[in-house]
């Protein structure tokens, strides 16, 4: 500046050039160079403008400097003469010196006018008259200043302004006077004065005496370096004027120099008591809430839905069967798995209506089952997004086991045969199944009016009363009565009574069982048994009737005659036993036994021995009858005397013996004479005699044959077939038979096809009889074919023989019957074939009794294979 | 020579039976009546044919007796019967061989046979 300033042509000016300058100017001038705080300079009348190089910048660029240097103030300050005037010529008039701090100023600068702040003085300098000639302004620019400043106090004000706005109390404690500043708010709320300062204990005192203490603990503690300098309480303060409660929440927060000692504690207070009440009030409300659903044993839940988050009341955990409570998912967990489904049904119902409701089964620990129901109501924030879930869960069990058993019981009585009804102490009906209905010809509608009385013929008011009462006492006895349909038809009816409970309502439960059928059999079994006893009179059968669990008998005179008891006798099963001979007890005990458990009849023929000391044959026979659970009760039957039949028996059985004796004694004699002639004959040399003689003998074994069939069918009808059993060696009998019988004809071939069989226990004759009578019917059946074959094997335990021919066969119809008594190949044929029809039977019975099978398999007019097997050995019980 | 004896009621098989011993050598001797046996002192039978059922007389009772007899115990005895059931009771009496009727002659000639030689 000091460059331009001697380069600048001053004469121009007021005041002319430098030389003609009076000293206080140029000492003015040098100090302002000099000096490193911006100055600027006015002199002269029309006020000069000077100015230092430390006032050069707020002259901005493209500004004031440097054209205006050396101008007067008024063409200086053009823009803001108005403003300064006043001023300059204020410190002109002898006003002195002035100070004047962020003023205002702009002008124009940097291209613009811009806002400037400046602190500033005008001083006056005295020129050598002792007059001010000029001013010197020692100035600043302060406008970031004021602008930061601004900036500050506009902060502030938001920040008063948001404080107000959140309702919030602020207060700024000095931890080292234990004095605290605050807002409005903070001292109304303490009832403090409008002092700036406030004692600390004054508003502790303020406080809520059961708050102070511990206020004045946190805040204490707040003040150490180790809490972290954090505080936040809540209190109670009660207004000193009006001595309303109100609860506040205090945070603040400490700050610390390097010794750790507090320096500054400030912090907000908000009144919380609105959310106080209201949170005290939901949890009274909860509380009673709770009280009031454990009263009614219902288990409260409160579910959060955004964190799964469960509370619940201790009834609800014990329908759970927890003592303590879990969580959300363990809960879930105890659902039964088949209502799984369920519940997530309800629950996604429940999500979108608001409304949650659905049964399901919970399992407690130790597996019983527990059905609950489940009713909650949905909460939605306000974007409708459902936050909680409050609702109440109670144990039905017991009513879901009483809808069950109720429900079994409807379906079993609605598919019951008989009739149930439940009765009130009115006689009238509360519940009639389908059966009942139906038997009595009403439909539902109808049957809600019935009364006992309209459907009992034998109806009588004071009997039901009576029944109705000792009913629900004792155990009545069943009866029977008469029922009415609805169409005015009579049927008789069984009923069994009991009287019963229900909902603390005294009922009578009954059962009528429709009897028309049991009427109807009881009587035809009445006319029966008489039939049946004439019928016995008549053929002088004794009946009885034996229980079989005592013993006891009941029998006709007839029967006890036929033991030659009297009428009067007693006669029961161990006195029977008594009379039967020994021999034959245990078998008479075996045939019973035996027919009881296959449920047949049982039948038998024993000896007796009468009182007078004479044996007689009885014959007896009987049948079991049985209870629902198949024992047998009863042993019902017959008895006849049949001692003379058996004597009878006897004497033809002796007749046959002594018959088939005579018989065989004239065709010895004969066969003899025969064998001599044939002797003698051969010995002659008469070989055709002898041949014609052969003949005979041939045919008078024939005879002999015959006569022995007729011996042996009379044998064993009379079971007096007897065996003979010795070991022997099988297929040397079968050998030795076929060797026999082929010598018997020319035309047939009888080939063997044997297979080892070893040893057998049998009766050697009776089975060379068997297989001489197969092998005879193969030949004779054989009239067009030649071939026999007869084969044996050994199977398991049983030697198998077959005789197989190429005759005429046998139809499959009469393969069955082929070993019946008397069965003769029947058709045209039928007189061509001789023989008495005796054989196969014999063979038959020979076998069976034997112990073995015999059995044919054949195809007509291809040829029959005949088979018979034996045990090797003896069977265990020979049939005799 | 070989004697035999036959005790059969029937006359046409001890005819018969005469006939046939006679025929292949043998010295036959015979009776209907049972009761004649057991009163034998001499001219024992080199073997006896006995039927079991004779009148009044049941074969086997009296071939036990003979068969007590120290006489005749030795006597090979063949019973013969028109029933095949009694074999067993025959064995039990003590009878040596059994035969059924009507019986073959060369079975007959075949047991005689093989007694005489036995004894």
């Amino acid at each position: 500046m000091g460059a331009l300033i001697r380069a600048h042509d001053w004469s121009q000016t007021s005041l002319g050039s430098p030389d003609q300058w009076p000293v206080s100017l140029r000492t003015t001038i040098g100090i302002v160079l000099n000096t490193r705080f911006p100055m600027f300079l006015y002199w002269g009348p029309d006020l000069v403008c000077f100015y230092n190089d430390a006032y050069r910048p707020s002259l901005g660029i493209n500004g004031k400097h440097p054209t205006l240097l050396g101008k007067p103030a008024k063409v200086f300050w053009a823009e803001i003469w108005h403003i300064l005037e006043p001023m300059i010529n204020q410190v002109l008039s002898g006003g002195g010196a002035t100070w004047s701090e962020d003023q205002l100023i702009p002008f124009y600068r940097n291209g613009t006018i811009e806002d400037i702040y400046w602190t500033f003085s005008y001083s006056p300098v005295i020129d050598e008259e002792g007059h001010p000639s000029g001013i010197i302004v020692a100035c600043s620019e302060t406008t970031e200043k004021v602008h930061t400043f601004n900036k500050i106090k506009d902060s502030k004000n938001e920040l008063e302004f948001a404080i107000d706005a959140a309702e919030l109390a602020t207060w700024d404690l000095n931890p080292q006077t234990n004095k605290f500043i605050g807002n409005e708010r903070i001292k109304h709320w303490f009832g403090l004065n409008g002092d700036d300062d406030v004692e600390l204990s004054d508003a502790i005192n303020t406080i809520a005496p059961n708050d102070r203490d511990r206020v004045s603990k946190a805040i204490l503690n707040a003040l150490q370096p180790a809490s972290g300098g954090k505080y936040d309480i809540e209190y109670t303060i009660i207004d000193p004027h009006t001595q309303a409660e109100r609860v506040v929440r205090a945070k603040g927060k400490a700050q610390y120099n390097e010794e750790g000692v507090a320096l500054r504690f400030n912090g907000t207070l908000q009144d919380i008591t609105e959310e106080v009440i209201a949170r005290r009030k939901i949890e009274d409300a909860e509380e009673r809430a709770r009280l009031a659903l454990d009263a009614a044993e219902m288990g409260a839940f409160d579910l959060n839905l955004t964190n799964g988050n469960t509370v619940t009341s201790p009834r609800f955990n014990a329908i759970f069967g927890q003592d303590e409570p879990s969580n959300h998912s363990k809960y879930l967990a105890k659902l039964h798995p088949d209502d799984r489904y369920t519940r997530e049904r309800a629950y996604a119902q429940g999500l979108k209506t608001g409304s949650l409701y659905y049964t399901a089964r919970v399992v407690w620990e130790d597996s019983s089952i527990h059905w609950i129901e489940v009713e909650g109501k949905v909460y939605y924030d306000a974007a409708r997004k459902p936050v909680r879930l409050l609702g109440t869960v109670i144990d039905v069990t017991k009513q879901k086991d009483a809808e069950e058993e109720l429900a079994r019981f409807k379906f079993m009585a609605d598919n019951a045969s008989d009739m149930f009804m439940l009765t009130c102490a009115n006689g009238v009906f509360d519940y009639l199944n389908q059966e009942a209905l139906k038997q009595l010809g009403y439909t539902a509608e109808e049957a809600a009016t019935l009364t006992l009385k309209d459907i009992d013929v034998q109806y009588d008011q004071d009997v039901f009363n009576q029944s109705f009462l000792l009913a629900q006492k004792e155990v009545i006895s069943q009866f029977e009565t008469i029922y009415r349909r609805k169409d005015g038809s009579v049927y008789p009816v069984e009923i069994n009574m009991v009287g019963l409970i229900l909902a603390e309502m005294p009922y009578l439960f009954a059962v009528a069982r429709d009897i028309t059928e049991r009427k109807k059999a009881r009587e035809e079994r009445v006319k029966t048994n008489q039939r049946l006893e004439i019928a016995l009179e008549a053929g002088r059968l004794g009946s009885y009737e034996l229980e079989l669990a005592t013993g006891l008998m009941t029998c006709t005179p007839q029967c006890k005659a036929n033991y030659g008891l009297d009428a009067s006798a007693t006669f029961n099963f161990a006195d029977l036993m008594a009379v039967i001979q020994p021999d034959y007890r245990d078998m008479v005990k075996q045939k019973v036994t035996a027919a009881v458990e296959t449920h047949s009849v049982y039948s038998t023929e024993y000896q007796v021995k009468w009182p007078n000391g004479t044996i007689h044959w009885v014959s007896a026979s009987g049948k079991a009858s049985y209870d629902e659970n198949d024992k047998a009760i009863l042993m019902v039957g017959v008895t006849i005397d049949i001692t003379e039949q058996k004597l009878l028996q006897q004497q033809k059985d002796e007749f046959i013996g002594i018959a088939s004796h005579e018989l065989k004694t004239p065709v010895t004699s004969i066969k003899a004479y025969t064998q001599v002639l044939e002797r003698i004959l051969t010995k002659k040399g008469d070989t055709q005699e002898a041949g014609m003689i052969q003949k005979m003998d041939a045919q008078l074994n024939r005879l002999t044959s015959l006569i022995a069939d007729l011996l042996d069918v009379t044998k064993i009808n009379s079971g007096r077939l007897q065996f003979n059993y010795t070991w022997f060696d099988f297929n040397e009998l079968i050998t030795e038979v076929v060797e026999d019988l082929q010598r018997t004809t020319q035309k047939h071939t009888l080939t063997e096809d044997m297979k080892p069989t070893g040893k057998v226990y049998a009766d050697k004759d009776r089975v060379s009889q068997v297989l001489v009578n197969l092998i005879t019917n193969a030949i004779k059946y054989s009239p067009h074919s030649k071939d026999i074959i007869i084969g044996t094997r050994l199977n398991n335990e049983e030697v198998v023989v077959s005789v197989k021919d190429f005759g005429i066969g046998i139809s499959k119809e009469k393969q069955q019957r082929v070993f019946e008594q008397f069965y003769r190949v029947s058709g045209e044929k039928q007189h061509t074939f001789p023989g008495l029809g005796l054989g196969l039977y014999i063979s038959s019975e020979i076998i069976k009794r034997e112990g073995g099978r015999i059995w044919v398999d054949s195809e007509e007019g291809k040829g029959s294979v005949f088979y018979f097997s034996l045990p090797v050995n003896r069977p265990a019980n020979n049939i005799g | 020579m070989k004697k035999i004896m036959i005790a059969d009621d029937d006359p046409g098989i001890v005819d018969a039976v005469e006939i046939i011993l006679d025929f292949e050598g043998y010295q036959v001797s015979s009776t209907v009546n049972g009761a004649t046996l057991l009163d034998m002192q001499t001219e024992f039978p080199d073997l006896l044919l006995l039927d079991i059922w004779m009148s009044g007389f049941d074969g086997r009772d009296i071939c036990r007796e003979l068969k007590h007899k120290q006489s005749t115990c030795s006597i090979p005895i063949i019973m013969i019967s028109a029933s095949r059931d009694i074999e067993r009771s025959a064995y039990e009496a003590g009878a040596d061989d059994f035969l059924a009727k009507p019986f073959e002659i060369e079975d007959l000639l075949g047991k005689i046979k093989k007694h005489l030689k036995d004894n």
